[in-house]
């Protein structure tokens, strides 16, 4: 694989490998790249919003370059955007709460079981990471509407007469929610669950714990980091999710993503919306860093990486 | 690293010797250019490489995990550093022969390391690093791996390639036995210094420092102060006066450290005659199959003295508390400014 | 292990949970086989007068095809961006390297609304138009963390003694990459690629604000369609997405099997 030795192709291989060993350039490269990458394309349009936040909306869309606090005010003004972060930030850990012990059990099962389909049901799993989110999400139109799954069975069985209403109100979309997001906190906790040595479980029930007291003493803490890492990503998609609440949720399921959207896209109010985002975001910047105050980030972050 | 200088003779085998951390494997490194010294500066045949990038040096290194690319069979392996060069697939082809001849592991052109055993790994990886006719090769211990028979044998392996090749090596070790035997010329190291360079059997026979008199071989160290009067060269230990022969370098009053080397003190039942005689009782024994080693207890020295016994003699038949007489002649005893 | 009742609970739990999982996966794919027009369940009869349909249709087609060619240029943007990222993280020490982690981690926790938003706002600032271009590199930004964690890990477990030998037999570091790291890591490098190509694939609500005209990709094209009226069509589509995102992965999954087995 030598590449043939004409002068100049030798010359610049000389040259190439001169520079590769310049420590300064080898960092501009390496881990230079995915740096610059993620200035450019997240912080500096996160820097953007923050400008544009602070821009008149003009008519039809048109962008009116002067400071003002108005789309700040507007926000303050009316209280209804107040209710739909609040709420956003409610569905978000109503889920968490239902994805918890949920995922953990599963995460546990699959850690600790020795069955021989353990790759397959492992694989199970991973693979609702790779189809799209919003594939999951609408199957549950069909699941959850009137002549739906749901409701055939249930009227089929004679348990209803009148088949329940589940789309488009929260429970739907919790359902969605929940359902969709269960990997997030299955993969982390089983990663974490699979590391703990059997022997030290052993070695407290030798000492006298009951099984209770092993799990809470022992098991729980150990896998402590997955279970953080799930509540992370569970917290963080889930208020912020826009599939759900507009595929499966109803007009009284307002949040805060698809309001964005909304306001961005139909509304051609680029200023508020970047006004929103922002504000939201922030409130994600605080949640986070009390996050952090009690659990490690990076290592959070690391936990669906498998 | 402190402060170490050496010269090395083209076709030399040198072996760098010391303790972990003496600072054996960074001198290596330096050398090879895969860290960079903060002074001083190294040369092959006169020409300084100390700027020069690893990969710009010719200089051949076995490293002690081997470090074969086990995505490459042995051929690829050994080939490697002519490939760099760019040399023809012939050439390549022709060293890759020669080589596993050398190694004795012809045939096995097509295998990949993790089919090869732990001796087969390591000679591949020194053909590798000799293939391509470097200056200089670097060992790094590359047989602290291997169990004891098969480092015996390699021993002797590496010292008949080193000779059919003629190539200047420097062998990096902690262990002694390999330093004293392999070697033409000798280097012990100690908290980044270089304590003494010299031929193994010089550097035994004549330590230079405690610390060497100490690393090599086996003996108990006493200290005390040399003392040069009517009576001849002395150094008083305790109480007592051992009878030693002069050294240019030590002066009346100097502080120095005696070192008694187990097979040079002579063990009886009986008593002895001659200088440097002491009665004692054997407090313990070590049973080691080819000698015997005892931990005497000297009254008149107030301390206890490490001595052999070869496995046959019948002092080897000796026990705990049996009274023995211990005697050391001057010639024998080792001393150095301390 | 616990106890017999209490695994028992955790069993059941769990084939409950697998249950969730597995039943709109399944009610797509079934439906796609629906002969109505609103799928009812349980389906008389099956047909596959969709599938007839859908190859019929050639903006779904247009989309599939689309969609895997952004993909494909997230997948290999995110297998160089995210080797080099990993290799600088796990090779050097510089300043910040904690923060800096979470820099490179932040695309995660950034609601893909606002990152649909803001890089809109900040592209048309910038001037570039709409495109595969805008649309592949924002993919990029997004698996990037992803292929990064995959390959740092494999990095942290790369023996760098092999690259110490390398260059003392006369390979100069590129050299040495191109001979010795690269094919030994190729196999995770291969993973993250997979994994950001899914990603890609499957992206919607970022995308959104990022389509133009025919250049719009799947996840799109289904939420119109849901959004619009519920054509059956939808079904079939998403059972391609379904077998596209399971088959992809799983066979690349096989290949890094083998790749590994030979280098290791």
């Amino acid at each position: 694989m030598s590449t043939p030795n004409t002068s100049v192709g030798a010359e610049v291989s000389r040259i190439k490998n001169r520079l590769a060993e310049h420590r300064y350039l080898r960092l501009l490269v390496a881990p230079g790249v995915g740096l610059l990458w993620v200035t450019f394309f997240l912080f500096a349009p996160l820097g953007i919003i923050v400008l544009f936040s602070f821009y008149g909306a003009g008519e039809y869309g048109a962008i009116v370059q002067e400071f003002t606090l108005a789309n700040y005010e507007r926000f303050v003004a009316n209280p209804i955007y107040h209710t739909i972060i609040a709420k956003s930030f409610g569905i978000g850990v109503v889920t968490t709460l239902i994805v918890l012990p949920l995922g953990y059990s599963l995460g546990y099962f699959l850690a600790r079981s020795d069955t021989k389909y353990k790759p397959l049901l492992l694989g199970l799993v991973v693979v609702q990471f790779w189809v799209p989110i919003i594939i999951r999400t609408y199957a549950w139109i069909s699941i959850l509407g009137r002549r739906g799954v749901v409701n055939q069975i249930l009227m089929m069985g004679s348990i209803i007469t009148e088949p329940l209403q589940l789309l488009y109100t929260m429970h739907g979309m919790l359902i969605g929610l929940v359902v969709s997001l269960m990997p997030f906190m299955i993969l982390p906790v089983y990663s974490a669950v699979s590391t703990i040595d059997d022997d030290i479980i052993q070695a407290a029930k030798t000492l006298g714990a009951s099984d209770a007291r092993a799990f809470y003493e022992v098991t729980l803490p150990l896998s402590w980091p997955g279970v953080v890492s799930g509540i992370l990503f569970t917290f963080i998609i889930a208020a912020g999710a826009f599939i759900a609440p507009q595929l499966l949720g109803g007009p009284g399921e307002r949040m805060i993503a698809p309001v964005i959207a909304d306001v961005f896209l139909r509304d051609f109010n680029w200023p508020f919306a970047a006004a929103l985002s922002l504000i939201y975001f922030l409130l994600i910047g605080v949640s986070l860093y009390i996050f952090t105050r009690k659990a490690d980030l990076e290592e959070a972050l690391e936990g669906t990486a498998l | 690293m402190d402060d170490v200088s050496f010269d090395v003779e083209e076709g030399e085998f040198v072996t760098v010797v010391g303790p972990s951390g003496c600072g054996k494997t960074t001198t290596l490194r330096m050398i090879a250019g895969l860290e960079e010294p903060t002074s001083g500066n190294i040369r092959i045949d006169g020409e300084d490489i100390t700027s020069l990038p690893a990969f710009e040096r010719d200089i051949g290194v076995v490293f002690q995990d081997y470090a074969l690319f086990p995505h490459k069979t042995v051929a690829e392996n050994i080939a490697f550093g002519l490939k760099m060069r760019g040399k023809s697939e012939a050439e390549q082809q022709e060293a890759v022969d020669e080589m596993l001849r050398i190694i004795n592991l012809e045939g096995y052109d097509d295998e990949y390391p993790h089919e090869c055993s732990g001796g087969e790994q390591q000679r591949v990886a020194v053909a590798r690093a000799l293939a391509f006719d470097p200056d200089l090769v670097l060992m790094d211990e590359p047989l602290s791996n291997l169990d004891k028979k098969l480092r015996q044998s390699m021993r002797t392996e590496l010292k008949r390639i080193q000779k059919e090749t003629g190539v200047t090596t420097i062998y990096v070790t902690h262990n002694q036995t390999e330093a004293l035997s392999m070697g033409d010329h000798l280097i012990v190291m100690n908290n980044g210094r270089l304590e003494q360079l010299d031929e193994p059997k010089s550097a035994y026979r004549e330590p230079s420092t405690p610390f060497v008199a100490d690393f090599l071989g086996q003996s108990t160290r006493l200290d005390g102060v040399f003392k040069q009067n009517g009576s001849g060269p002395q150094v008083r230990v305790g109480n007592v006066d051992l009878t030693v022969l002069e050294r240019p370098d030590v002066e009346s009053g100097d502080d120095v450290a005696v070192f008694l080397r187990n097979e040079l003190v002579r063990l009886s039942e009986s008593e002895l005659e001659g200088d440097n005689t002491f009665p004692g009782s054997i407090r313990d024994v070590d049973y080691q199959g080819s000698d015997v080693n005892f931990f005497v207890d000297l009254p008149a020295l107030g301390t206890s003295v490490q001595v052999s016994a070869v496995n046959g003699t019948p002092e080897a038949a000796l026990t705990e508390g049996d009274d023995v007489w211990l005697q050391v002649a001057a010639k024998d005893l080792i001393y150095v400014a301390s | 292990m616990k106890g017999r009742w209490n695994w028992r609970a955790v069993k059941g739990l769990s084939a409950f949970v697998y249950l969730a999982m597995m039943l709109p996966l399944l009610v797509v794919v079934l439906n796609s086989f629906h002969p109505d027009r609103i799928p009812t369940f349980p389906p008389k009869s099956l047909s596959i007068r969709w599938y007839e349909a859908f190859l019929a249709d050639q903006m779904l087609i247009d989309a599939l095809v689309f969609s895997t060619k952004i993909a494909a240029l997230a997948a290999i943007g995110c297998g160089i961006v995210g080797t080099l990222t990993a290799l600088g993280f796990v090779r050097y020490d510089f300043p910040l390297k904690k923060g800096l982690v979470i820099a490179v981690l932040s695309p995660m926790l950034v609601p893909p609304v606002i990152i649909g938003l803001a890089s809109t706002m900040f592209f048309g600032e910038v001037g570039l138009s709409r495109g595969t271009l805008w649309i592949a590199t924002m993919h990029v930004l997004i698996g990037l963390p992803y292929a990064f964690l995959v390959i740092r890990s494999r990095l942290y477990l790369f023996d760098e003694t092999l690259e110490e030998a390398a260059m003392t037999l006369g390979a100069s570091r590129l050299r040495t990459f191109r001979e010795i790291t690269f094919p030994i890591i190729a196999p995770s490098i291969l993973t993250g690629m997979v994994l950001a190509f899914v990603i890609s694939f499957g992206e919607f609500t970022a995308t959104q604000f990022w389509v133009v005209g025919s250049k719009t990709t799947v996840p799109v094209v289904i939420y119109t369609m849901l959004e619009t009226l519920i054509t059956p069509k939808v079904n079939v589509l998403a059972t391609f997405v379904l077998v596209v995102t399971i088959a992809i992965p799983a066979i690349g999954m096989l290949i890094q099997r083998q790749l590994t087995a030979t280098s290791e």
